[in-house]
């Protein structure tokens, strides 16, 4: 009997391969806080947002860094899903793990989105229709952009995911044993069977939705990010925040890739399928994200001193030295100095060091997020309106509730689909355009 | 009117079946097919490669609709006096646009991907080869729709071109 291929062997993860005891774990607990995240969410719609710690002047609290954060990994995961892609279409992991974060994130992110306003019945007001009130959206506003730029980013997410999930599915098909698993599989493959042109058609929507994915990716961060820097507040008013925002969100979501990633080669034992150099290379772009992230934290920093403006000078000092410095430092040694490790190739061939420095950064780009968000409204321009912001279990419980919700997806994705792009994987004797 | 079958044969590597759909090609065969579990690079498609025009077109329209209907609601039907700056001004209206335009070219190439790739197609007769194993990756399948009268010449042409298995189902 010969060895399974490499699509057997994916396929086998999905349809027959024991879960071992972390995985019960990890759903146990997966389970427990998506719970927490539904509970949360009625607890919301009933009261409104004022479970939240939000006050005055800090009217943007946990949910919009939640919004900002998990959709600024969806956009990093689509540009780096893209990016693989225009590469060649040669790394398994990076392309499905890439994919299902871009989606995943995107949804928990868009959920957020509904969330935050605690009225989730009045969130049609946001789209374009005609109504009775004669009024129409403000267009000028990079929070309308934002609305548009995250309906594209879910909308083109959705199609780069399931086309690049189309020829597996029809893999699981051919290896589903009973006649129901066929029919589901038979049914999500659409009947797909490899023809020369369908294999042609398909490598050229891939192109063509990366072609369009990375500037889309680009472009949303940018919008997300001119949210903050279209306001005057000292913190938020920087011309570089939309760059810096494309850098840290790369830097997100190679590090989040890295984590999915080595979990996943380890426990369904594909450490071959994926191999140290596939990972290498997600290190080295969280290593050159990081690069970036830090340059303009530098740069930022100086700005603040050079433009002499008493305000962005205070904030400055608040953030080095002051009250904001643990979050500040926090994020800097996590989203910068730690990754900066993995310019030794040592530690950047190490599958453990990496999800962990992985891990680490999304922490660190959570913790920005609070940073940028939140505390420039804590200080202001009068200092009669200064507050501090204090949020309360129920902003902990739904933040750690959506993690909770995107870890159950990607449990799903596993328990039910392939957890790595077979197409980018060549049979046996076939290896050379794989690497 | 003559009967017509499709005749699968299973080469044994990439190569193999390249080099076999080039020569059927060049045979005269126009009703074939070349199917593997993952794409080659090798194989020469003789189809011509559509362009962009298609996905463009529509990334454009959507855009430019996007464009006229935030032109219309801030210029004419609802124009907000926000610090002094012109209700027709056009710049503030090109972000939404944009990111429509590219979420319309994105509709489109996932609309062209299905219509080119003619799915859904839930069955085909190719599945009906039940000595073929789809599933196997090392499984590579040459299928040629003929004549039944052209049956006897083309078994041995495919044997010399190194087929091992060849079976014919009805289409």
């Amino acid at each position: 009997m010969s060895p399974a291929g490499p699509g057997e062997r994916v396929a086998a993860v999905a349809l027959s391969a024991p879960r071992p005891w972390p995985w019960g774990v990890a759903a146990f607990s997966a389970v427990l806080l998506l719970l927490a995240y539904v509970a949360s969410v009625l607890v919301l719609f009933r009261n409104g947002i004022g479970i939240f710690g939000n006050n005055i002047p800090v009217g943007w609290g946990f949910p919009i860094v939640n919004i900002a954060w998990w959709i600024d990994l969806g956009h990093g995961a689509l540009l780096l899903a893209a990016g693989a892609v225009l590469a060649g279409d040669r790394w398994p992991a990076i392309s499905r793990v890439s994919e299902s974060i871009a989606l995943f994130a995107g949804a928990v992110g868009g959920s957020f989105a509904i969330l935050h306003t605690g009225r989730p019945q009045y969130i049609y007001f946001l789209f374009t229709y005609p109504n009775t009130l004669d009024q129409w959206p403000q267009w000028r506003s990079p929070l309308m952009w934002d609305f548009f730029a995250i309906i594209a980013f879910l909308v083109v997410a959705l199609i780069v995911w399931s086309v690049g999930m189309l020829p597996d599915l029809a893999v699981l098909r051919d290896h589903a044993k009973g006649r129901g698993r066929q029919l589901f599989y038979g049914l999500l493959a659409l009947g797909w069977r490899g023809s020369h042109r369908q294999w042609a058609a398909w490598s050229r929507a891939r192109t063509v939705l990366a072609s369009i994915a990375v500037p889309l990716a680009v472009i949303s961060t940018g919008i997300s990010a001119l949210d903050f820097a279209g306001g005057i507040s000292a913190g938020y008013h920087s011309t570089l925040t939309p760059v810096d925002a494309v850098a840290a969100a790369l830097a997100t979501a190679a590090g989040m890739a890295l984590t999915v990633a080595v979990v996943l080669r380890r426990t369904f034992a594909l450490d071959d399928l994926v191999p140290v150099t596939e990972l290498e290379t997600l290190g080295r772009v969280l290593l050159g994200s990081a690069l970036a992230v830090g340059f303009f934290a530098l740069y930022e920093g100086y700005m603040a001193w050079y433009g002499a403006d008493l305000f962005d000078r205070y904030s400055l000092s608040q953030t080095l030295t002051g009250a904001f410095a643990p979050w500040y430092w926090t994020w800097i040694a996590l989203m910068v100095v730690l990754p900066l490790s993995l310019a030794w190739r040592s530690l950047r061939t190490s599958p453990w060091l990496l999800g962990t420095l992985g891990l680490l950064a999304n922490v660190g780009a959570w913790v920005d997020h609070y940073l940028v968000t939140v505390t420039p409204q804590e200080r202001g321009f009068m200092t009669s309106a200064w507050r501090d912001f204090s949020p309360t279990a129920w902003d902990w419980l739904l933040l750690c509730g959506s993690v909770g919700f995107f870890v159950c997806l990607l449990l799903l994705q596993a328990r039910l689909l392939p957890v790595l792009a077979v197409h980018a994987l060549r049979p046996t004797g076939q290896e050379a355009g794989h690497g | 009117m003559a009967e017509r079958l499709l005749v699968v044969a299973a080469l044994t590597s990439a190569d193999a079946l390249a080099g076999a759909f080039d020569a059927a090609w060049r045979a005269g065969h126009q009703r074939l097919e070349a199917l593997s579990s993952h794409p080659l690079p090798g194989l020469r498609d003789p189809s011509r490669p559509r362009r962009l025009t298609g996905e463009l077109g529509v990334g454009v329209v959507v855009a430019g609709i996007a464009f006229l209907i935030q032109y219309y609601a801030a210029a004419w039907a609802y124009p907000m006096d926000v610090a002094g700056k012109p209700a027709q001004a056009w710049a503030p209206l090109v972000p939404a646009a944009l990111v429509l335009g590219l979420m319309g070219a994105g509709i489109a190439a996932l609309v062209s991907m299905v219509r080119e790739a003619a799915l859904p197609r839930l069955h085909h007769p190719v599945f009906d080869a039940s000595r073929l194993d789809l599933g196997d990756e090392q499984c590579y399948i040459l299928a040629i729709e003929v004549k039944e009268s052209e049956l006897p010449q083309l078994r041995p042409w495919l044997e010399g071109l190194g087929a091992e298995e060849i079976q014919e189902v009805r289409p």
